[in-house]
């Protein structure tokens, strides 16, 4: 949690903005990674079930390169990841992205109606855990 | 033919006690526990079912305006979750109160754009956002990029995967692509088959919800060949109402049900437009001019019927029908020295055509069953403009004696 102070109302719709921008990149490189692992899920799937039709079903659960998971104190490390790992984690982390941004669009929807405060007169204290401003504190002087 | 009846006039509304619980519901709850959705919904079905909503209206779109939690779902969480409850509220604030609608459209315009990426997609509920995006502003290329790209995601996902999609999510694709006149005759074929292969013996789709989303989708794709199907539909969820004329006490549903029997109405209405009109009329029904001329087909067995189509898909369009109806004979009357396109289309694509050539100097006409008479040029563009028509000759004699002048 951190405490940022602002000069006016447009500073701190500013910075939201910055991050909203920082996001949304953040957002694309993610969608496109995720969109190459789910095709490359899908390739593996058919031909799998390619393999699986020409040999009776004798190959089911045969992967290429099967995934293995540790816990390091706590911090999950998958080695050698499998496609479908990789996609299922890149989904959480989109989802995680996306609620962020909505939340972001949210607060500075809320904080639309503090631009009428007069710039110079005011200052404008945030309490911002994550990048998303929790608490407002203003002071006029 | 297929039955257009539609939903049966009576003196009374057909749903007459549906319409009273609505109200009733709506003047009770709104301004306390009502859910902004459910009263959205609710107001936009007794629009469409004339009714007056100005004593409500203006309480729904106050209580917006003055409580910032309320708000900020409208602005915010329901552009995405529920893109047509906004759609209705801003149609709603256009009414009665045209600054907030300015407020709204430009809010969300100005987030969608903030999260738009360079392809188009805008982040979150993509497709919502389009649908919502182009009702606020058609013309603004940003909309225009969201609306290609829910186009390419239509044919890349979910037309590859209809079975599992969603009825929902399919209606607010199609929704999009037709509002932003992106539907072709392919995908309708491709979405009303898929619908109709999965349309229950008891006329439903499941879900009443699904139901009303399926019966939403075909009228929008194609009214004159799905007419039974629809009065299936609309006759199984009518027998589902209460006593009350209500869906389980859920006002969201019953007001979605009722919208969907008024537009199934107004669809029905246009469809019949087509054939009705005494004088030559614009085709504003926007119903695929190719479904347009196998339902005159049909009825050419009875009625003299003139339409004036230009498309490149006409060919097949006649072979389809025609297929249905195997009595019909069809001449292609032509110029003896046109080089036109059009009957080489009709040379490839329908085998049943006598070619007879004129030494008059007119554009190529088909003649089917020495009744229906199809003006043939060839100019793919106005496929679904609004400016291609149809003419009725109601005085058979007079039909005839063209008929026989061609011939």
């Amino acid at each position: 949690m951190e405490l940022h102070t602002y000069k006016s109302a447009a500073d701190l719709t500013k910075e939201l903005d910055e991050e909203v921008s920082r996001i949304k990149t953040l957002l694309g490189e993610y969608l496109r990674r995720l969109d190459e692992s789910r095709v490359r899920v899908e390739k593996i799937r058919k031909t799998q079930e390619a393999l699986n039709r020409l040999t009776g079903g004798k190959v089911t659960g045969a992967k290429a390169g099967d995934a293995q998971t540790l816990d390091l104190m706590g911090l999950k490390v998958i080695i050698n990841v499998s496609p479908e790992e990789e996609a299922n984690t890149l989904e959480e982390s989109v989802k995680t992205l996306q609620d962020k941004l909505n939340v972001l669009q949210r607060v500075r929807k809320a904080l639309e109606p503090l631009s009428t405060l007069e710039e110079g007169g005011t200052s404008i204290t945030a309490v911002m855990n994550d990048g998303i401003p929790t608490k407002i504190m203003l002071r006029i002087s | 033919m297929t039955s257009q009846k539609g939903p049966t006039p009576t003196s009374q509304h057909p749903l007459e006690n549906t319409f009273k619980w609505i109200e009733s519901e709506l003047t009770k709850k709104v301004g306390s526990q009502l859910a902004l959705d459910a009263a959205l919904y609710a107001l936009q079905a007794l629009k469409l079912g004339a009714r007056n909503v100005v004593g409500l209206a203006p309480n729904v779109l106050s209580t917006l305006e003055n409580e910032l939690n309320v708000k900020l779902t409208a602005l915010v969480d329901l552009p995405q979750k529920d893109p047509e409850a906004v759609l209705y509220l801003y149609r709603l604030a256009k009414d009665y109160k045209p600054d907030l609608a300015r407020e709204f459209s430009k809010s969300i315009l100005d987030d969608a754009k903030r999260v738009q990426l360079p392809d188009g997609s805008i982040l979150g509920n993509h497709v919502a956002l389009s649908l919502l995006t182009l009702e606020f502003d058609k013309q603004d290329p940003a909309v225009q990029l969201a609306l290609k790209h829910t186009v390419n995601l239509f044919d890349q996902k979910v037309a590859k995967q209809l079975d599992r999609t969603p009825i929902h999510e399919i209606y607010i694709y199609i929704k999009t692509m037709f509002d932003g006149g992106q539907i072709t005759a392919e995908k309708v074929d491709k979405v009303t088959k898929e619908l109709l292969s999965k349309q229950g013996s008891d006329g439903g789709w499941g879900e009443a919800e699904n139901t009303i989303y399926a019966v939403r989708t075909l009228i929008m794709l194609d009214t004159l060949t799905t007419g039974d199907h629809v009065q299936r539909a609309m006759n199984h969820l009518k027998d589902r109402l209460d006593k009350n004329g209500a869906f389980k006490q859920d006002l969201k549903l019953t007001s979605l049900f009722a919208i969907s029997w008024q537009e199934v109405a107004q669809a029905y209405t246009k469809t019949q437009d087509i054939f009705d009109a005494t004088d030559v009329m614009s085709n504003t029904s926007g119903l695929s001019l190719e479904k347009v001329i196998t339902a005159a087909i049909k009825r050419a067995q009875n009625r003299i019927i003139a339409v004036n189509l230009e498309s490149k898909s006409l060919a097949q369009a006649i072979e389809n029908a025609l297929r249905t109806t195997p009595s019909l004979s069809v001449t292609l009357v032509h110029p003896s020295q046109s080089k036109s396109p059009a009957l080489d289309t009709f040379k490839q694509g329908a085998n049943r055509v006598v070619f007879k050539p004129s030494s008059t100097e007119f554009p190529p006409m088909l003649i089917i069953d020495n009744k229906l008479v199809i003006y043939v040029t060839l100019r793919d563009d106005v496929l679904r403009s609004e400016n291609a028509f149809s003419v009725n000759i109601f005085n058979p004699e007079l039909a005839q004696k063209i008929v026989s002048k061609l011939l």
